[in-house]
């Protein structure tokens, strides 16, 4: 596709052929169970993060119909510092008798609304500078490689604290600078698969068989081929955008009280730690980190299942 | 045998779950001998070499046997001595030289590396030694030579520093794993030359790996044929080229596409190369043989010797036929016959002869800007296609040859305009093809289909079978819905002689030769008239490209279509085409009808190029050789591109580039030997 290349490919084919091993009979791939195509793990990890975002919307549903235990916010000075599995407190209760359970259920939605933002700005930013690069190149692509590299050379922190600065301290505003730092990762990653792609004849014979550039950079690249890195950078910045959002409410920039997040609950509860009451800042630690875990194996499972990608 | 200097004793190596990819291997090399191993892709061939290396990779291991280079038990050397031998005694040239030097040392540096270790040879010794080897492998200008970095080097030369590196441990014995396999004819017919001459020099032994029945038949004085890991047969070159015992080799001869054959099927061997260490009860080769009984699906046959010493691996010979009962009288008949391939009536001519012409190019150009500098200034073009012409009839094949880099590919591509032409005029029934917008552009190219040759890269991996060929048909609006598309298909993979039960799967699953058939499939669901097959074959094994040289000569006798056929296989280009271009460096130096360009060629690169090719009648001939390598097409040379190398060049070839000379009126040549008879 790009000039200048000189086309040599039949050392490259007749070198790949012997490492390639044609075998007899037509595969048996597609017919093969679930559990046999995919590696074990691969599947138990995409078990585990849909978990994860299963519990997303228990939380959402749980919050609308008031399924929830307690009130996240009701203060109960009965039972302040109730200790797990005691009475009607299932992980206890913080310092104000907060129900700790309904607090975590409902600290979800302080990350994860902000999170889809941020997901979302980097994806779209990316998938649409990443096509631009790689599929027109040339001075397009120059331009675009400017742009990263400046986004690139901004320490995301000081851009955030900017913002919180200028304007104030809203999680929103935090998650749309996390997006729009995220893009280049993204546009770079699209921009260097397309290349790739672009060597391989099956795009030209698409362009041979008369199918519009709309069709094949939709179809052909986006959907069939990167999907599986979409994926990956979809859940891994999920991870980020929790780590980013739960720092920040910890600090005191994010989410405020009396609202929940696992963060602003591991400061309040920090105070009494050493005091030997753990658990107000313990479970939402141990949330935090299941959680990010559950996205981040989501990504690596879904990666390997959609890539074909098994251990031998 | 006795004097051997290698013998190999039942050698057996094994995958780590225990697959035998080397099975009860056995042969002797003498010194001063070509031992050529022969066999396809995924047969062991390769294994048995670097087990005598003992360079097996992580999770192969030689399980039993004996492996005794002069009487000294290879297996059973500590590490440290094995590396004494290893380029001492036993060296190795590779496939690839590209892959095989370091880019980052120059090639003085590497050469004086083997000599230090083996030779105990050091500094400017070395260096002396270093330029003697080089002008020993016919490397000009040596000294200099000596400083640059591989990357500087053509591949020739890199495979020529290669053979240096080999030589400078003076080793008794040279393993070459498919030596010229990545090399263009004309630098391969160089490479052996010279692989030869040192042989004869030296007196080392030689042991060749490689698939190609034609640089057996020039270099070995021995052959072993493998299958599936195992000998199967193992004969003097002679014994073996006149009368091959096993259908397997009797297969692989009549495999081979030749001007004889026209018309003719290729008598292809079903099925495919079965996957390395793949379990097999009874003889490996049984499933795709047509000459196997019961016994063959039961038994694994015994290694036989003939009295001549002529050795097979095969029921036929090993006195057991009584139990072959009825079918006994008419298997002898075959194999005594040897490979005849069952001619079919050839309804072809039907097609011939029409004159209505389907593809008309004049004067295509593609030219690629070279740019410089931070503003990218244009400085210059590589003319990758500098004014070709040529035309095809309906039903017809036309073949474009040439060496790599002459841009014949890049012509395929221009006619699709998948390649935007820098100039000329694509005309296709009828329609100009080149300035189009994108929209008639789609709607046109349909007619115009291409097969490409990589059959790893051309099918999107993600999509299954159905939906790939659905695709064009769905572009084009072929079929009035998704019922009749549907069934469209099923005619489709039956044409190309697929199962249905292939409509769901994924590319991975298939092999080579049967992602070949779907890729044309995919082309074919779009009812083009004209085939753009881009060395469709050269990835695959000489067994599966039989099939599908069939398979595309049936589509043309069944369809009407006509085939632009770009290759650098000259017996292919025999077998199939009815017309022929020769290219050269973007131009195209003659064209004719086969007959005309295979036999009576003019251009002294056709002649130098179809003397190159090995032929497995083992006659030599007269090799032409040709001085140094293709130019660049940035810098064609001044006048004839062709002088440099030309043995029969004149004062007028540097200064202009030939007229077209008609030899007759079909046969057209650019040579100034021929401009006198306009």
């Amino acid at each position: 596709m790009t000039a200048g290349r000189v086309q040599e490919p039949e050392r490259e084919i007749i070198f790949m052929k012997k490492y390639i091993q044609t075998s007899g009979e037509i595969g048996d791939f597609s017919t093969l169970p679930v559990w046999q195509k995919y590696a074990i793990a691969d599947l138990v990890y995409v078990a585990y993060g849909l978990l994860i975002v299963a519990l997303v919307v228990v939380s959402y549903v749980a919050g609308m119909f008031a399924w929830l235990p307690y009130d996240p916010q009701q203060i109960n000075m009965d039972a302040m510092m109730a200790p797990p599995l005691s009475e009607g407190y299932l992980l206890g209760s913080d310092f104000m008798g907060r129900d700790i359970l309904s607090r975590l259920i409902m600290g979800i939605q302080a990350y994860f609304l902000p999170g889809l933002l941020a997901v979302s700005i980097s994806l779209s930013g990316g998938v649409v500078l990443g096509i631009l690069s790689g599929y027109r190149g040339g001075r397009v692509e120059t331009i675009i490689t400017y742009f990263t590299n400046l986004v690139d050379s901004f320490p995301r922190l000081v851009l955030i604290l900017l913002v919180v600065a200028a304007f104030k301290p809203d999680i929103y505003y935090i998650m749309v600078v996390m997006g729009i730092t995220g893009i280049p990762t993204v546009a770079t990653a699209i921009a260097n698969k397309i290349r790739f792609l672009a060597q391989k004849n099956f795009i030209e014979a698409a362009i041979a068989l008369g199918l519009r550039t709309r069709v094949i950079i939709v179809k052909h690249i986006l959907w069939y081929n990167c999907r599986a890195l979409l994926i990956i950078h979809a859940t891994i910045g999920m991870g980020e955008a929790i780590l980013l959002e739960t720092s920040l409410s910890y600090l005191g920039f994010g989410v405020q009280e009396p609202v929940s997040s696992w963060g602003n609950m591991v400061q309040s509860g920090a105070n009494y730690f050493l005091q030997g009451n753990f658990w107000p800042s313990t479970a939402p630690a141990l949330a935090i980190m299941f959680t990010i875990l559950g996205f981040n194996l989501l990504g690596d499972g879904l990666n390997n299942i959609l890539e074909d990608r098994r251990e031998k | 045998m006795k004097s051997g200097l290698l013998r190999i004793n039942g050698l057996v190596t094994r995958l780590h779950n225990g697959a035998r990819i080397v099975d009860d291997v056995s042969f002797d090399i003498a010194p001063g001998k070509t031992f050529a191993l022969l066999g396809e892709s995924g047969c062991g061939k390769s294994m048995t070499a670097l087990s005598l290396m003992r360079l097996l990779p992580a999770g192969i291991a030689i399980e039993q046997g004996e492996i005794s280079l002069n009487s000294k038990d290879i297996l059973a050397l500590p590490e440290r001595e094995m590396r004494e031998v290893r380029g001492g005694q036993i060296a190795m040239i590779f496939q690839e030289p590209g892959l095989s030097l370091n880019p980052v040392m120059t090639v003085g540096e590497q050469i004086a590396e083997v000599l230090a270790l083996h030779q105990g040879i050091k500094n400017s010794a070395a260096e002396a030694r270093a330029i003697g080897l080089l002008q020993q492998v016919g490397i000009p200008d040596a000294p200099q030579r000596l400083h640059e970095y591989p990357f500087q080097l053509s591949g020739g030369m890199k495979q020529r520093v290669m053979i240096a590196m080999a030589l400078a441990g003076e080793p008794k014995l040279l393993i070459a794993d498919e030596p010229t396999t990545a090399l263009d004819v004309t630098i391969q017919a160089q490479v052996l030359q010279l692989l030869r001459d040192t042989q004869d020099k030296s007196g080392m032994a030689m042991l060749l790996i490689t698939h190609d029945l034609g640089v057996v038949a020039q270099m070995a004085h021995h052959v072993a044929v493998m299958y599936a890991g195992q000998i199967i047969e193992q004969a003097p070159r002679e014994k073996l080229f006149a009368q091959p015992l096993h259908p397997y080799t009797q297969k692989l001869f009549a495999a081979l596409p030749d001007m004889h054959l026209k018309g003719q099927k290729l008598a292809a061997i079903p099925g495919n190369v079965p996957a390395l260490g793949e379990a097999a009860q009874g003889c490996r080769f049984a499933p795709r043989c047509d000459q196997a009984w019961a016994l063959c699906h039961e038994q694994a046959p015994e290694w036989t010797v003939k009295s001549d010493g002529q050795g097979v691996r095969c029921h036929l010979y090993n006195g057991r036929t009584e139990t072959r009962g009825l079918r006994t009288e008419g298997m002898e008949q075959e194999v005594q016959n040897g490979a005849t391939p069952h001619s079919v009536p050839s309804p072809q001519h039907s097609v011939l002869g029409s004159n209505y012409s389907v593809l008309q190019v004049k004067d295509l150009r593609v030219y690629f800007p070279i740019r410089k500098g931070i503003l990218q200034r244009t400085v210059g073009h590589v003319k990758a296609v500098d004014g070709v012409a040529l035309q095809i009839g309906a039903g017809r094949t036309l073949a474009l040859v040439g060496e790599s880099g002459c841009g014949k590919t890049t012509v395929g591509k221009a006619l699709l305009q998948l390649l935007k032409p820098t100039a000329g005029s694509v005309n296709f029934s009828g329609a100009e093809m080149t300035g189009l917008n994108p929209q008639q552009l789609r709607i046109l190219r349909g007619g115009m289909q291409m097969v490409f040759q990589d059959p790893y890269a051309s099918l999107n991996p993600k999509m299954r079978v159905a939906e790939i060929l659905q695709e064009g048909m769905d572009a084009l609006s072929i079929g009035l819905n998704s019922t009749e598309r549907q069934q469209r298909i099923d005619v489709l993979l039956d044409q190309v002689g697929l199962a249905q039960n292939a409509k769901w799967r994924y590319p991975h699953e298939f092999s080579g030769g049967q992602r070949q058939r779907i890729a044309i499939a995919r082309a074919l669901a779009v009812n083009p008239k004209l085939l753009i097959c881009d060395e469709p074959t050269s990835a695959l094994d000489v067994s599966v490209q039989a099939q599908i040289l069939n398979l595309i000569k049936d589509l043309q006798n069944n369809l009407g279509l006509s085939y632009l056929f770009i290759t650098h296989n000259l017996a292919v280009v025999e077998y199939i085409a009815h017309e022929v271009c020769v290219m050269y460096l973007g131009r195209i130096v003659e064209r004719g009808l086969v007959e005309e360009v295979m036999r009576n060629a003019q251009h002294p690169y056709t002649r130098a190029l179809l003397s190159a090719v090995p032929r497995i009648d083992g006659d030599r001939g007269e090799v032409i050789q040709l001085a140094g390598e293709m130019p660049s097409p940035a810098k064609p040379p001044q006048g004839c591109h062709f002088h440099p190398r030309c043995s029969q060049a004149m004062d007028i070839c540097r200064a202009a580039y030939p007229e077209a000379s008609n030899v007759n009126s079909t046969h057209v040549v650019h040579c100034h030997l021929h401009s006198g008879n306009k």
